[in-house]
């Protein structure tokens, strides 16, 4: 592409955008700087007011990064570690399963009746309601039991000639993407009490 | 070429299990507490109130200071980062001197995590230490109260979430940019057309349907904002920076309100959709018309 764009404006123009740009550039980048810097000071250093370039405003020091081997931080690879086991796994399955829905969404067609979607909803919430409060079952056992049942009357619901609106391939990868609109805290909430209830089981 | 083989089903399943799972065990969980009222602490054998919860919810004004805050952060937000965003993608795309260094400085916010990023705004911000407050102390502004006054903490949270996520705007326009034809540009230089009407006139209506998607994951991204504000302000001071999901994880895991926190994140959830299907049904006309 050629540079269009900047051959309308005066070389005023081309200054002044060329000016916004390094502004901006300067406002992201120094945090960053910042950060650099701060981490080659002692702690002194860093409360006794903004210093900015080393050799000159202060002297620094490695102190910190030995302090990340030693003591009670010394656990800081552990951490490390962590997040790449959790990052690693979770990109891994994501994208598998990501990949095969996506192939099956473009190559095969698919029609999922809007009645069957709201059967196997009222069907998970009902069996759930029915296992927990009538057959005694506890809350996780009573997901546990209702979600297959549902999943499976669905299925079959799906071959019946219900009425309603038949959805297509389109609308499934809406109902995929979505999921993003879920708010964390409603499933890491949710999930938190559920792992806690099915904890309280194991251990008892 | 659609064709129709009963392999396909291997393929979707997993993706309509790990979705289904994931999202229909805490619909179902949170609908159901949410008619309970169930607390943790004291430890009292759950109670059926019905519509109580979210009668109280509604009466509560905590409640409805974190939707309007909540509102504020996210739209300001988006909009001062499709702005600045828009604006760095073309000049970037018109070859501005040191285009190619500014292209990788200006991406690195975005790869940082938000808590690091929260961390870092506030030892910048701190009143007394930092460097803002030394170089408007220049200016005769000394000790501003950044994250101690509610007006200038919600600033302050706007301006990060800003500095962290134009980056994202400025790679999808940037994206959308390098996919338009070279030949209407021709066309509307031979017609005379200058610079400011070839960008309403061609550039910003091209651009709208992957603006709309920007604005849009932007959007409810910022609606879900917790991360930032919880490390910056914490909510406070008083409840002045409280957004929706800290206020749920408030009286979820500190006040263990079962029944009164699944409310909230189902009101939370009728919200956000509420706002996403407007947004589409708003952009939908104007969508449709250029295809």
């Amino acid at each position: 592409m050629s540079d269009r764009g900047l051959i309308g404006l005066s070389p005023w123009g081309r200054r002044l955008v060329t000016a916004g740009c390094l502004i901006w550039c300067l406002i992201s980048i120094f945090p960053l700087y910042w950060v650099v810097v701060t981490a080659f000071k002692t702690p002194p250093g860093v409360v006794g007011g903004p210093t900015y370039l080393p050799f000159i405003d202060f002297t620094p020091t490695l102190q910190p990064f030995i302090d990340l081997y030693q003591g009670i931080r010394g656990e800081f690879f552990r951490t490390f570690l962590n997040s790449t086991i959790v990052g690693l796994s979770a990109a891994a399955i994501a994208t598998a399963i990501g990949a095969m829905a996506a192939y099956a969404l473009v190559r095969f067609e698919f029609r999922v009746r809007l009645g069957t979607g709201l059967a196997f909803f009222l069907l998970a919430l009902g069996g759930y309601l029915l296992f927990n409060i009538t057959f005694g079952f506890t809350r996780p056992q009573a997901l546990l039991l209702a979600f297959p049942i549902a999943l499976v009357a669905a299925v079959v619901a799906n071959r019946l000639p219900l009425p309603g609106p038949i959805l297509g391939n389109e609308d499934i990868l809406f109902w995929f993407v979505s999921q993003r609109m879920f708010p964390p805290i409603v499933t890491a909430f949710a999930l938190y009490l559920l792992y806690s209830e099915i904890g309280r089981l194991v251990s008892s | 070429m659609m064709r129709n083989d009963p392999i396909k089903h291997v393929f979707i399943w997993p993706a309509v299990l790990v979705v289904l799972a994931i999202s229909i065990f805490p619909l179902i969980y949170s609908l159901t507490t949410s008619f309970l009222s169930y607390r943790l602490i004291p430890p009292i054998p759950p109670r059926v109130v019905w519509f109580g919860n979210y009668v109280s919810l509604l009466q509560e004004p905590r409640f409805w200071n974190a939707i309007y805050t909540t509102t504020l952060i996210a739209f300001i937000a988006v909009g001062l980062q499709y702005t600045i965003g828009f604006a760095v993608a073309l000049a970037l795309n018109a070859r501005v001197p040191g285009e190619r260094l500014f292209r990788v400085a200006l991406l690195l916010p975005m790869l940082l995590a938000p808590v690091a990023v929260a961390l870092v705004a506030r030892m910048i911000f701190n009143p007394t230490m930092g460097p803002l407050n030394q170089l408007l102390g220049r200016f005769g502004l000394v000790n501003l109260p950044f994250l101690t006054n509610g007006h200038w903490a919600l600033g302050c949270i706007i301006a990060v979430e800003v500095w962290q996520w134009t980056p994202f705007v400025v790679l999808m326009m940037l994206a959308g940019l390098q996919t338009l034809p070279e030949d209407v540009y021709e066309a509307a230089e031979l017609e005379n057309a200058s610079a400011w009407q070839q960008f309403w006139g061609i550039t910003f209506p091209m651009l709208l349907p992957i603006s709309a998607a920007v604005v849009f994951i932007r959007l409810i991204e910022s609606y879900k904002i917790m991360d930032t504000v919880f490390v910056m302000t914490g909510g406070g001071p008083g409840v002045d920076t409280e957004t929706l999901t800290l206020f749920a994880y408030q009286e979820g895991f500190k006040k263990f309100n079962l029944g009164y926190t699944s409310a909230l994140s189902f009101l939370f959830l009728i919200a956000i959709t509420i706002i996403g299907v407007t947004y589409l049904a708003l952009l939908r006309p104007h969508l449709e018309k250029r295809r």
